[in-house]
């Protein structure tokens, strides 16, 4: 197939191939070099620095970011920081008045404490005295009323009239060992 | 066959033009050149129309393209290749243009023509061997001459560096037209065997399936080529302006 080929272009009157026909180099070479140079200068006058623009903006962009990121990163570490360092102060104040109000409410306790031991006391005292003046007092009654009961008993039981002085006697000697007891 | 593969070749004036004695006839081949820095600009332009922040489908586009030259010239030269960036920004865009044009029915590959790649190969030798002078004088001349190669040896050394050097825009344009014309070449030739064979009958349309699914393999693969030769002739390029910029290495 190839070799017809051939055959008829080399029965062609140019003969061969186009690519040899020098007639056509002049024209070729011009207009090559003129749309070359065209295309040259729209490119490196137009074409080009925008795209060139475009990327080093967008680089621009992209480091700004960065770098904002970055400063927003340092800053969000420091408030970090400041926080954590009040929430200490926070924590160790309000153990600090924990503490003092646990003091208080124990010097509180012991006060009441005390204060109610005193007044336990001092009514357990008058109860005593009162006790005690209640059984002298209840003891002298009984002094005169033995003697009633003992000038009774002797007149009926045993028909002695006794004398006063012996009866008080009597009586004093039984109380006396009585209290003694 | 009433077409032969070589017509796609062919060179038709569409208006003929004499300026001091130039011929500057405007051709398909001109055509197709207009349209391809036309279509480009308007890919760059349009993508940037927005610039914005977060880039759109378009927009990526063309920041993938300048990232992707702007990486190949700072891997391959270093950060003072920079300045030389817009050329060889341009030169990948408009061989990929003329490239992926020539992909499309009908039309012509302008990077088919050897005088044409040729002509940009000279462009980007003469250029580097202008700013290799510029830059080191004379000094320039210690590309030829490695250093650490053992003295008896730097004769024949120099001589093939000299012939390597030289040789530089012929492989440089050579590869990208032999790659162009052998692929276009290679799918008119089966597309002919489709419609050779779709005139026999019946018996032809199961036959013409197997140079029709090749050339639709082949049409994927040419895509991929126009790529790949408008990449390999920009990192050459950026090869040949790092020797220009530190030539003794």
């Amino acid at each position: 197939m190839a070799t017809t080929a051939t055959t008829e272009v080399a029965n062609k009157e140019a003969g061969g191939l186009p690519q040899l026909d020098f007639t056509t180099f002049e024209e070729q070479i011009v207009w090559l070099f003129l749309s070359f140079i065209v295309l040259l200068v729209i490119v490196s006058k137009v074409a080009l620095p925008r795209v060139t623009k475009v990327l080093e903006e967008r680089e621009e962009r992209i480091a700004g970011d960065l770098d904002k990121a970055e400063t927003q990163r340092r800053d969000a570490d420091e408030t970090k920081a400041a926080y954590e360092a009040s929430l200490a102060t926070a924590r160790a104040e309000a153990q600090a008045v924990m503490a003092e109000a646990k003091a208080q409410i124990q010097k509180d306790m012991a006060k009441a404490q005390s204060e109610l031991d005193a007044k336990l006391n001092a009514e357990a005292a008058n109860a005593e005295a009162a006790i005690r003046a209640a059984k002298d007092k209840a003891l002298e009654g009984l002094g005169d009323m033995a003697k009633d009961i003992t000038r009774d008993l002797a007149e009926k039981l045993a028909g002695v009239d006794a004398s006063d002085a012996d009866i008080n006697k009597a009586v004093e000697n039984a109380l006396n060992s009585a209290k003694g007891a | 066959m009433a077409h032969s593969p070589l017509e796609q070749f062919e060179i038709k004036p569409l208006a003929e033009f004499h300026i001091a004695g130039v011929d500057a006839s405007f051709t398909n081949s001109s055509l197709m050149m207009v349209i391809v820095v036309t279509l480009v600009t308007l890919f760059l332009t349009g993508g940037m129309r927005k610039s914005a922040l977060v880039p759109g489908r378009w927009q990526t586009m063309v920041e993938m393209a300048y990232e992707f030259v702007a990486n190949m010239v700072k891997e391959n030269v270093g950060k003072e290749g920079k300045q030389y960036f817009p050329f060889i920004f341009t030169l990948f865009m408009f061989i990929l243009g003329c490239n992926l044009l020539g992909m499309v029915p009908y039309s012509f590959t302008v990077t088919s023509h050897i005088v044409v790649t040729f002509a940009l190969a000279a462009t980007v030798f003469v250029g580097v061997t202008l700013i290799g002078f510029f830059k080191h004088g004379l000094g320039y001349l210690k590309l030829f001459a490695p250093s650490g190669a053992p003295g008896w040896l730097l004769p024949l050394i120099v001589v093939i560096e000299i012939i390597s050097y030289l040789i530089r825009p012929i492989s440089l344009s050579v590869r990208l037209f032999a790659n162009m014309l052998a692929g276009h070449l290679m799918m008119k030739i089966f597309a002919g065997f489709v419609i050779s064979l779709g005139s026999i009958g019946v018996a032809g349309y199961f036959g013409a399936v197997l140079p029709f699914a090749f050339n639709i393999f082949m049409t994927g693969l040419e895509i991929l080529v126009a790529f790949l030769q408008a990449y390999v002739f920009a990192i050459l390029s950026c090869i040949y302006l790092n020797d220009a910029m530190h030539p003794s290495h």
